[in-house]
């Protein structure tokens, strides 16, 4: 049996409400008075673009959308809303706030008269979220995005904050029988060496101690490092030498079986 | 090569910089002329940016070139007339953020740009780009609004057809019938199955927009069975319908775009 959640558009004693739930859940992302600055000072702010999911009273969904024209041919603009924050509740998630705000919101825009709605969002949430609910299709892109390596300060952030966990005892077991360094040479980008073992990793490793070594350039390092990558792509970037592994066949072993301690350390928004 | 002069934002520059990325942009799909008060929001006011990290470049008094470097590592706007004027710009932003303390630096540029041989020569790598994703409320007004702009290649075409388009599939409260009536450069989309259609088209909502957007060929689409096309014989003519409508820019929009 569903839920009930009521939809509505935003008022301005939710601002607090409904900041707070952004802000929360873009914490590691952002910084600063970022809702005000998005929605409240932007030029095209209209309220009516922002709806809310309430359960019996309480604010536990945000669908934020902002006026955009388009440019179809040299002389056709269209009106279109870009698909900005949707927040849910951790609490409420995987209940159907989501789609309900979807839904709501898609009516809403029909009502304006608008054309299209277009956003930038992961593939596969796109995937099994955007497109059955609201029809989005991949936009032939013309853009292309680099990235520059300066330094390992944000992963070594990441280091303290994983050897917090471990000396709270998470990963105990997982952990208990390795003990290895790993050297990371991304192209154009400072030296990686980390050396994990049961008490947790160190990110000052000397390199010249590395069992395995991982080379790559910038996208093969961009996709490692994602959960997303499965075995067969990790064969196929070594067999097309985009990925190079060095060491003994034991000790790459035991680097692939621990990725995940890697992945932990080196995922979100590192580079 | 040129010598070009490099200095911060100073108030009243917002003009020359909107204007070059007026006349920089305006080939690319979904681009809309801005206007300063955008800029200001959108650049100057973003919580991570500071006029010190706004570079603007100039080839004697005439700007060239400008950045928009953010201390959460973005460069939100790169913008310059050339790719020479790049290299001056991006070597002032490595050097600010390098002293903000900033760990990566990431920058969106248009795949055919110029500007991509500097950032591989100053060390950045190619990552998958974020995906844009679009889709229509109302796929009659968008078929009538590319209509409009069409008009020369409807005549070339000489299509003289009522398409009744049967959408399966499609999101919530999308109307999914509708007729497309052409007469040489005239088109008249109606809401509603037509009563004597002289072609039916029948596919999923998401695959007719990705035949619009360029994402999907439409003749593929009805080799694998997921568009039918009654009577099979106006196939060519089904093919020259969606080709007219199609839409062929590719999409770019810089990392302060992007909401």
């Amino acid at each position: 049996m569903g839920e009930s959640f009521i939809c509505r558009t935003i008022q301005k004693k939710d601002d607090e409400t409904v900041r707070g739930l952004v802000e929360s859940t873009f914490s590691r992302f952002l910084s600063g008075n970022f809702w005000d600055w998005k929605y409240l000072r932007n030029p095209s702010f209209d309220r009516s673009f922002v709806a809310v999911a309430e359960n019996d009273g309480k604010i536990v969904g945000c669908n934020h959308w902002l006026l955009r024209k388009f440019k179809l041919s040299d002389s056709v603009v269209v009106d279109g809303v870009l698909a900005a924050d949707i927040v849910v509740n951790p609490e409420y998630r995987k209940r159907g706030v989501g789609r309900t705000l979807m839904n709501f919101s898609r009516s809403h825009h029909e009502r304006k008269k608008l054309v299209l709605m277009y956003m930038f969002a992961n593939p596969e949430l796109r995937k099994h979220f955007h497109t059955p609910i609201g029809g989005y299709i991949p936009a032939p892109s013309g853009t292309a995005m680099y990235t520059k390596i300066l330094n390992w300060n944000k992963v070594k952030r990441n280091v303290a904050v994983f050897n917090e966990k471990v000396n709270l005892g998470e990963f105990k077991d997982k952990l208990a029988k390795v003990d290895l360094t790993v050297a990371f040479r991304v192209r154009d980008a400072p030296p990686l060496c980390l050396h994990v073992n049961s008490e947790g990793v160190e990110s000052d490793a000397s390199d010249e101690q590395a069992d395995v070594t991982i080379s790559s350039d910038m996208a093969t390092f961009s996709k490692i490092k994602s959960e997303k990558i499965g075995t067969w792509k990790l064969v196929e970037l070594v067999l097309t030498g985009k990925l190079k592994f060095k060491g003994k066949l034991r000790k790459m072993l035991t680097a692939y079986k621990n990725m995940w301690v890697f992945r932990e350390i080196l995922s979100g928004k590192i580079t | 090569m040129h010598s070009y002069s490099v200095r911060n934002f100073r108030d009243g520059d917002e003009r020359e910089i909107v204007g070059l990325f007026n006349e920089v942009y305006k080939e690319y799909a979904g681009f809309v002329p801005r206007t300063i008060e955008y800029w200001r929001w959108c650049c100057l006011e973003r919580p991570d940016v500071k006029p010190d990290g706004i570079f603007l470049a100039f080839d004697e008094k005439k700007l060239c070139g400008y950045l928009v470097a953010g201390s959460s590592g973005n460069i939100w706007e790169f913008c310059v007339a050339d790719g020479e004027v790049a290299g001056v710009l991006l070597a002032e932003a490595l050097s600010y953020l390098e002293k903000v303390g900033v760990s990566s630096v990431n920058v969106n540029i248009p795949q055919d740009s110029s500007v991509a041989e500097t950032l591989a020569k100053a060390g950045f790598g190619k990552v998958p780009a974020e995906t844009m994703f679009i889709t229509t409320l109302n796929p009659q007004v968008l078929i009538s609004t590319l209509a409009s702009s069409r008009k020369e290649e409807l005549i070339n075409k000489k299509i003289n057809d009522e398409f009744g388009v049967q959408l399966h599939d499609a999101p919530h409260s999308v109307e999914t019938e509708f007729s497309v009536k052409i007469r040489g450069e005239t088109v008249e989309v109606v809401e509603g199955f037509p009563s004597k259609p002289s072609v039916v088209i029948a596919l999923s909502f998401v695959d007719f927009l990705s035949v619009l957007f360029g994402f999907s060929n439409a003749g593929r689409l009805f080799l694998v069975g997921k568009m039918k096309v009654k009577p099979l014989w106006k196939l060519s003519v089904v093919l020259k319908f969606l080709s007219t409508f199609c839409f062929r820019r590719s999409w770019f929009f810089p990392l302060s775009d992007f909401g």
